[in-house]
């Protein structure tokens, strides 16, 4: 398993996110609704975290248009805002984002089948 | 706003167009750290990321049904089947696909498929949603 980068997601990076996705939801931008909501403050979209990951798995750049693009994602833990995230991929299909607690928040399988 | 406890599963939630302009492409290969040459194709012509097209699809799905804020993203599946390039408008349609209540909460799967403007299937992609609380 390779590290292959460390990144830190600011709460502008996520306001950026909910405005070109449309995911509005306060619990990515409001900080006081996401500790009513039991998280210590606001946490980043899976979908943002999964297309930061992008870059390694080249969801679009590298796939045949003959072949299928195929992506399985699940988010297991919450990846807080301004919190230190690291990629390692895992092997040539797999991807995984682990928190600063050495806990895997989000795994994605890739492959062109 | 779409009341989830009277939902079957199989139920169109939402159809509607959505309009992947160019310049959603560049913010958000901005905000990702994309590269926009990589989604240049032989024509010069910029193509959609499809981690844009299910996460607009979703962010779509997720206004347009009024879920309660603070809902959860546990699972997504992507299945890219065509490029598109940008300045497309792509037609949706998102159907619940479970909607199951546990332990006080609301699992459901929302599938959502884009079409082309002929009809052809584009993008297909799976959510895995948990609504904590239902106020009730």
């Amino acid at each position: 398993m390779s590290e292959v980068r460390k990144i830190q997601i600011s709460q502008d990076m996520v306001n950026d996110y909910a405005r070109i996705s449309g995911d509005d939801n306060p619990i990515h931008q409001d900080p006081s609704f996401a500790r009513d909501e039991g998280f210590d403050t606001t946490i980043v979209h899976g979908m943002f975290v999964l297309s930061l990951m992008g870059e390694y798995f080249s969801v679009s750049s590298k796939f045949d248009t003959q072949s299928k693009l195929l992506l399985n994602a699940r988010f297991k833990k919450p990846v807080y805002v301004d919190e230190e995230i690291t990629f390692f991929i895992e092997n040539k299909e797999k991807i995984i984002a682990k928190n600063s607690t050495n806990e895997i928040c989000v795994e994605v399988v890739v492959s062109n089948v | 706003m779409i009341d989830f406890t009277q939902i079957s599963e199989g139920k169109t939630v939402v159809a509607k167009q959505i309009l992947f302009s160019e310049q959603d492409v560049i913010r958000f290969l901005c905000a990702s750290g994309g590269n926009v040459g990589s989604y240049k194709n032989e024509e010069n012509m910029l193509e959609i990321p499809s981690i844009l097209m299910a996460g607009k699809a979703l962010g779509t799905m997720l206004g347009e049904t009024g879920i309660p804020k603070g809902t959860l993203h546990t699972t997504q599946r992507i299945e890219q089947f065509l490029r598109v390039n940008s300045d497309s408008n792509l037609m949706m349609e998102a159907i619940v696909t479970k909607n199951k209540k546990r332990a006080g909460a609301r699992f459901l799967t929302i599938e959502i498929v884009l079409y082309g403007s002929n009809g052809e299937k584009i993008l297909f992609t799976s959510s895995g949603l948990i609504i904590r609380s239902e106020g009730v």
